[in-house]
């Protein structure tokens, strides 16, 4: 039996009140109808932000008036020093912090990981609707590979619902729905119709929960196009369009678990100045992430926060006055990260090695979920 | 109509096509269903003939240019536009390039050097995406390569490079990069993995011969594997569902700028299902793209009948025939929503 059959309202109670929420924007009552992820814990919901592109320490917590937000997190809650990591590409290191496992992986590889991620995880041992797990990313077409791996026991029916906010909500693709104009909401007779239609194609039968979730995500859509995320622009403008959505996304569905992951940082292979932009506009950006979860009356003491990159850059500048990352260095290999949320410790730092492979297990055990695939081990000290 | 087998793996090319068979095939090699036109002309004829068709058309080949644009990520902002690139189909078509050569050309692109910026970065996705080497596991090959990036002569892969060209040529032209690109090609082709024997027979023959490109994709079109494919259908990839609503409406395929933007924004989900929903939607409420209204049909069974042929390349049941001509012939949008329904269908969506 699931730990959460006491407090979890079932799917069909989810929906109903999903759809009584009524606009975006609007305070769901789903955040009333919720209970904490384990017994005794406080946590209802997680946030996890990879800081991905490569982003050395020298320019975070080593550069603490770069990132005031960030510091003010790791003040409020548990700052790691010496996070390990590997030079896997960023898709590869990356993955490796959703799955658990260090694993080589093509840098332009554009398929899925063989084995669970964290949002597969906490789906199926929680018994977790799709739009309770979501991915925001702003790294295009790869990155929705993080949604979910190809292992017999879970894939894509656990996978999170994944956006990319530069894809979807890019000045050109608003451009052709400007031209064409906002599909007529299908109503009355006409979803009458097309839903009888639907289901003799079907060969009989009730719509499958996938098909109720992919109607409410095209809603969601369609009335995010109408607001401020493709506007945009500038350096790190699909980062900051991850993170915004994340935040509509906790205030329109409430999820337990979103992973936003980020790249633009990369951008310092060529410009040492712009990649420094980057991290200050994400660090600004996480800010009012975290400021409109302290401003929530329902998240304000239920949300965990936690921010880490998935590697470092090297320690020398490139010829070009940029920087790489393959030189192997310390720079490369370690990073500090952040966790913040009402069970975690407050203030403490830890300087000791961990690894960024032990964060996943660490926040399914924070959820109760069995991540049995996992190489990384509990991050035990955090907990308050 | 079915395809008989001239041996165990391999199919008669003299027996005719049907509209399944053509729909996949067009799908495939042009990254669209085929036009009315091209439905009049191949529909019914031997599959060796419309390969033979296929192969001789520079789109064939202006599609397998994205593809391999879209392999190598060399998408969106990376995207190579009014290049030397742009030349590629026209000279693949003639017989003056062959596929592993516009793949090297592919790698010298400042495309793929933007995309790809760094030694590190550089020769680490030369190393994976020309031959398929883990560099994790050949680091002294990486190293000797960024090496010859810089400047600094050495034995990259067997040959002498001390440049960055020289790493994409030492690549390019390596013999696991004709084995690499065989086995990656097969399985785009016919969703299947390559037997590892087959692989390097195939992968043999291209480093041998590299005009033989052609005459290996068209043995593979013609095996088992690949009616096999064609049976149970595949999922359409997202650039090519944008073409092929496009062209299911009646409507010419889109342009490379909407083409691009509707795709981009399709790739940003992980599960596109409803924004192809969306999408279809605007597009059957948009002026030009708009299906006949009901009282237009004069034998709304006969047009279903067709739309079904065409969209999904089967007749339909007799249950969805009563039910998708009832809907057809009622009130004016009826035809709107039998398109709709079978557009943002799962079926349709593996063609």
């Amino acid at each position: 039996m699931s730990i959460l059959d006491h407090t979890h309202p079932s799917r069909r109670d989810l929906l109903r009140a999903a759809a009584g929420a009524g606009a975006i924007g609007l305070a769901s009552p789903l955040a009333a109808a919720i209970g904490p992820i384990r017994p005794g814990y406080k946590t209802k919901h997680v946030v996890l932000v990879i800081m991905a592109g490569g982003v050395r320490s020298r320019e975070t917590f080593g550069s603490p008036k770069q990132i005031p937000n960030l510091v003010q997190l790791a003040d409020e809650g548990v700052l790691f020093t010496r996070l390990r990591t590997a030079n896997l590409g960023h898709f590869g290191a990356s993955m490796s912090i959703v799955t658990g496992i260090s694993e080589a992986r093509g840098i332009r590889d554009n398929s899925r990981a063989p084995d669970p991620t964290l949002f597969e995880y906490v789906r199926k041992d929680l018994g977790l609707a799709a739009s309770d797990v979501w991915v925001t990313t702003s790294g295009g077409a790869q990155q929705v590979n993080y949604a979910y791996g190809l292992h017999a026991d879970y894939g894509q029916k656990y996978g999170a619902t994944t956006l990319d906010g530069d894809g979807i909500f890019n000045e050109e693709f608003k451009g052709i729905v400007s031209k064409l104009g906002t599909p007529r909401p299908l109503a009355g007779s006409d979803a009458e119709r097309v839903a009888e239609l639907r289901r003799v194609l079907r060969g009989g039968g009730p719509p499958s929960a996938a098909e109720e979730s992919r109607a409410r995500v095209e809603r969601y859509i369609l009335e995010e196009l109408g607001r401020g995320v493709t506007g945009m622009t500038g350096a790190g403008a699909g980062d900051a369009k991850a993170i915004q959505l994340a935040r509509n996304l906790l205030s329109v569905f409430r999820p337990r678990m979103i992973g936003v992951v980020l790249q633009q940082a990369d951008i310092a292979h060529g410009s040492f100045n712009g990649y420094t932009e980057v991290i200050r506009r994400n660090d600004a950006a996480i800010g009012e992430l975290v400021a409109a979860i302290r401003g929530d009356e329902t998240l304000r003491d239920s949300t965990a926060v936690v921010v880490l990159p998935e590697f470092g850059r090297d320690a020398d500048l490139n010829s070009r006055r940029g920087l790489d990352h393959g030189d192997g260095s310390d720079d490369l290999r370690f990073v500090h990260g952040v966790a913040w949320g009402p069970d975690f410790k407050r203030g403490k730092v830890v300087n000791d090695d961990r690894r960024t492979i032990d964060v996943m297990p660490t926040i399914a055990d924070l959820f109760g979920a069995d991540p049995r695939h996992a190489k990384g081990s509990v991050l035990r000290e955090i907990y308050a | 109509m079915r395809l008989y087998h001239r041996s165990e793996l391999e199919l008669d090319p003299a027996v005719a096509i049907d509209d399944r068979w053509l729909r996949a095939l067009c799908i495939d090699l042009l990254g669209r269903p085929p036009l009315t036109s091209e439905r009049e002309r191949w529909l019914g004829k031997p599959l060796g003939d419309v390969l033979d068709d296929l192969w001789g058309l520079e789109m064939t080949w202006a599609h397998w240019l994205e593809e391999q644009l879209y392999y190598f990520m060399l998408i969106d902002q990376f995207r190579p536009v009014g290049t030397s690139l742009d030349e590629l189909p026209g000279r693949l078509q003639k017989g003056t390039l062959t596929a592993g050569e516009a793949l090297h050309r592919i790698g010298l692109s400042t495309s793929f050097d933007l995309r790809n910026p760094g030694a590190d970065t550089f020769v680490t996705v030369v190393m994976e995406q020309f031959c398929g080497i883990e560099v994790q596991s050949s680091r002294r090959e990486l190293e000797i390569g960024k090496g010859a990036y810089d400047g600094r002569a050495g034995v990259f892969m067997g040959s002498r490079a001390k440049s960055q060209s020289d790493v994409v040529e030492v690549a390019a032209g390596h013999k696991d990069a004709a084995r690499f690109l065989v086995g990656r090609e097969y399985e785009r082709l016919t969703r299947a993995p390559m037997a590892k024997r087959d692989r390097a027979r195939a992968g043999k023959r291209l480093h041998r011969e590299p005009r033989a490109y052609s005459d290996l994709v068209k043995e593979w079109m013609s095996s088992e594997a690949y009616a096999e494919r064609v049976s149970r259908g595949a999922l359409m990839s997202n650039r090519t569902w944008v073409r092929a609503v496009h062209v299911d409406l009646g409507a010419a395929p889109p342009s490379g700028a909407t083409t691009e933007a509707l795709r981009s924004a399709l790739d940003g989900l992980g599960d596109p299902a409803p924004l192809r929903s969306t999408i279809a939607r605007m597009l059957l409420d948009a002026e030009g793209t708009r299906a006949p209204r009901g009282p237009d049909l004069e034998d709304a069974g006969a047009w279903v009948g067709d739309v079904f042929q065409r969209l999904l390349g089967r007749a339909p049941t007799e249950e969805e025939k009563a039910a998708f001509t009832r809907v057809a012939s009622g009130t004016g949008d009826g035809p709107t929503l039998v398109l709709y329904t079978l557009l943002s269908s799962s079926e349709y969506e593996s063609s």
